[in-house]
């Protein structure tokens, strides 16, 4: 069909009647349509999907969720199918017909802009369709959130539960559970001294696992605050950055004095970002730390290291 | 048809991932209740007390742990038994 031997005759023809074309406008209409059919499957999964994630995700009391998680890398693995066969069309139904016209027939001008016009076309709807996966992709993985204070309530209550329901094995009198420990603990007993094992539920063993994500999870607004300011440095620069080129062949000197007035002040902006997001920074760990202590005190003394661990390390 | 379809499929899926076991864990005797519990002497049926030490029966002298305790948490350099 491109046969070599046609080159000549392609070069020669100077219209925009090249027999590629047909082959282009189908190849395109077809890549669109695919591309429409299987955006509205993409949406039919997440719809349902989701739904169903949620549900997994908030029922079962007390387990690992395991099932959550194997029916979500299912729909991950979907997902992805999807993604892989979008690409691999598009690779070798717009891509390679593009390269293989190129070479073949080595179209000029006119012929040349349609050709381009074509891979640029595809490439956009390509783009339409990667910004549509990222929005279905990321609801997906919005079902996987865990709030953490319900973990620590369900912890709270068990232990006002069972902090006087216990009795010494060997004597029998009141062995009181003085706070939540999350390891086993030998309690002795008031009267007859017998070290009775006390070994806490699963549930409140995990405290000492979720502790860290609860208190960044009490101390969101801060790192918030904190990442906000640190995306400034690079957005005031990119703002600057084509304003000092503007300057480059400026002759008029009013302009001139603008720009860079507007420069300065941007500058400006930038240097109380850079001095301002490692104190943010502190300001976050700090109340990440302080929260972290309190839900598990028995730990303070190695938090407290670790707090000036990463304190050290924050670069002023 | 056509619309039923991604739904059933999901059903399939959910059915699928609520039946698979995993392994090296059993949910349902992952998730054990507090309790509290008392041992007494292998050796001789003696009682553990707190002024004996973890270590070692106070009465006749059995090793229960075969180390030295160390500053952790909750348990001291003071729970070794003295011996």
């Amino acid at each position: 069909m491109f046969g070599l031997f046609n080159k000549k005759d392609a070069d020669n023809n100077t219209s925009v009647s090249a027999e590629w074309l047909a082959q282009i406008h189908e190849n395109q209409q077809r890549f669109f349509d695919f591309l429409d059919k299987i955006e509205v499957r993409m949406q039919e999964l997440t719809d349902a999907a989701i739904p169903e994630l949620t549900e997994m995700r908030n029922n079962t009391e007390e387990s690992f969720k395991m099932d959550f998680h194997r029916m979500k890398s299912g729909i991950d693995g979907q997902m992805e199918n999807i993604r892989k066969k979008v690409y691999d069309v598009h690779d070798d139904k717009i891509l390679d017909l593009y390269h293989e016209i190129k070479h073949n027939y080595s179209p000029k001008d006119k012929e040349r802009d349609l050709l381009d016009t074509f891979r640029t076309d595809c490439r956009n709807r390509y783009n339409i369709f990667e910004e549509k996966y990222q929005v279905c992709s990321n609801a997906i993985n919005a079902t996987d959130y865990e709030d953490y204070e319900i973990a620590y309530q369900k912890v709270l209550d068990e232990y006002a539960a069972i902090k006087d329901k216990f009795n010494c094995k060997q004597c029998g009198s009141p062995i009181s559970i003085e706070k939540i420990f999350f390891i086993n603990v030998h309690l002795n007993c008031s009267a007859c001294q017998t070290q009775n094992t006390f070994e806490p539920s699963t549930q409140a063993r995990m405290v000492q696992h979720f502790a860290q994500d609860l208190a960044q999870q009490r101390a969101a607004d801060l790192y918030e605050k904190y990442q906000k300011e640190d995306e400034k440095e690079r957005f005031h620069y990119h703002e600057m950055h084509p304003l000092k080129l503007s300057l480059n062949f400026e002759k008029d000197s009013k302009i001139k004095a603008e720009v860079e007035a507007k420069i300065a002040d941007l500058e400006a902006k930038r240097q109380e970002s850079i001095k301002n997001t490692p104190l943010f920074r502190k300001e976050y760990l700090h109340k990440k730390f302080a929260e972290w202590k309190k839900i598990i005190p028995d730990l303070a003394d190695h938090l407290e290291t670790r707090l000036q661990n990463e304190l050290a390390n924050i670069e002023e | 048809m056509d619309e039923k379809k991604p739904l059933s499929f999901i059903e399939k899926m959910k059915l699928k991932a609520q039946s698979q076991k995993s392994y090296g864990i059993d949910e349902s005797f992952a998730f054990k209740e507090a309790k509290l519990d008392a041992e007494n002497c292998p050796n001789c049926g003696a009682g553990r007390a707190k002024q004996d030490g973890l270590t070692h029966c106070g009465y006749c002298g059995h090793e229960f742990i075969a180390i030295t305790l160390t500053d952790g948490l909750f348990l001291k350099k003071e729970d070794n038994s003295q011996h």
